[in-house]
């Protein structure tokens, strides 16, 4: 038996698939496959990875590149962790829901708009999470540029105007 | 002073009831609260009572580094308690933010930004030992 077989399995498995729709698939240790693909491709992605076995979304993972922001959604099978990169430019980040396909999703996109400010099209609207209701708006804590004096300058402005 | 307010004095000294809030605190004080509560330290011994709601407490007793979210709810807990209140800040969070002064999730510099805080009783986690001596030193400060 081959190293990685399952691994690799599931790489030709998505490779066949989406072809050249999705790049850099990779499989560099057990139990993972990583790979990267467009915002508009995810739903589709995702789609077939749950009804091909990876039916938990175990978690979303934010990141700030500089230029550009994203995500990795990582589904599984308890196995292997496929994990999908997704990029969207800092000057308009925007990435769509995956809650039509899996609804517990809603907590982490809610992450991904308050902390690092990604607008994910067709969330439902709700109240804030994680961050508190009264938090100065426009402030992602989790990117790069964020600064923490800044944010205590506006928390003390807040608390002026209150005052006021 | 007169003899009613001698009463009073007495009593309230007798009996501190006092109101355990956590704010965003690990939990380590949180236990060492309940530690010096418990029969081991035992302060329900000298009176030193755990209330259920603000209405009936004395002495609020703030664990954590105070998390925006918190504060409104806070302040409305402090406003319920009769007076004269006060309130401990317990352990480094609370006495000043301690290793999450600066996170976007807590106010900057810990519960004296919030609410008039009558003694501040430092450690991480606190030990037993410093919180009964908060408080006593607490209630020798309003004997005289």
């Amino acid at each position: 038996m081959s190293e990685f077989e399952k691994e690799k399995e599931l790489k030709k498995l998505l490779e066949d698939k989406f072809g050249a729709d999705i790049t850099a698939v990779d499989v560099r240790r057990a139990r993972r496959v990583w790979l990267e693909a467009a915002p508009g491709k995810l739903i589709e992605i995702l789609e077939f990875l749950k009804t091909a076995g990876y039916d938990h979304l175990s978690t979303i993972t934010g990141f700030d590149e500089g230029e550009n922001l994203g995500a990795f959604y990582h589904a599984t099978d308890t196995h292997i962790i496929a994990t999908i990169k997704v990029k969207t430019p800092l000057a308009s980040p925007r990435l769509p829901t995956v809650t039509g396909i899996f609804p517990s999703a809603i907590s982490y996109e809610r992450e991904l708009e308050d902390l690092l400010g990604i607008e994910v099209a067709g969330l439902p609207p709700g109240r804030r999470y994680p961050l508190s209701d009264d938090f100065p708006k426009g402030q992602y804590p989790l990117r790069k540029s964020w600064k923490t004096a800044d944010f205590q300058a506006a928390v003390k402005a807040a608390k002026t105007t209150e005052a006021k | 002073m007169k003899t009613i307010d001698k009463l009073i004095l007495w009593s309230r000294l007798k009996s501190p009831w006092i109101l355990h809030f956590n704010s965003g605190a690990c939990n380590g004080c949180d236990i060492e609260i309940v530690d010096a509560l418990t029969p081991k330290y035992d302060v329900e011994r000298f009176g030193i009572v755990l209330k259920a709601t603000p209405r009936h407490a004395d002495v609020l007793v703030v664990s954590g580094p105070v998390t925006l979210q918190q504060v409104p709810r806070l302040k409305r807990i402090y406003e319920q308690m009769p007076d004269p209140k006060f309130v401990l800040a317990i352990g480094a969070c609370g006495c000043s933010g301690g290793v999450f002064n600066g996170c976007y999730s807590v106010v900057p510099g810990g519960l004296d930004q919030v609410l008039p805080v009558s003694a501040y009783i430092p450690g991480c986690p606190v030990r037993p030992e410093a919180i009964i001596d908060g408080v006593v030193k607490l209630l020798s400060s309003l004997e005289n």
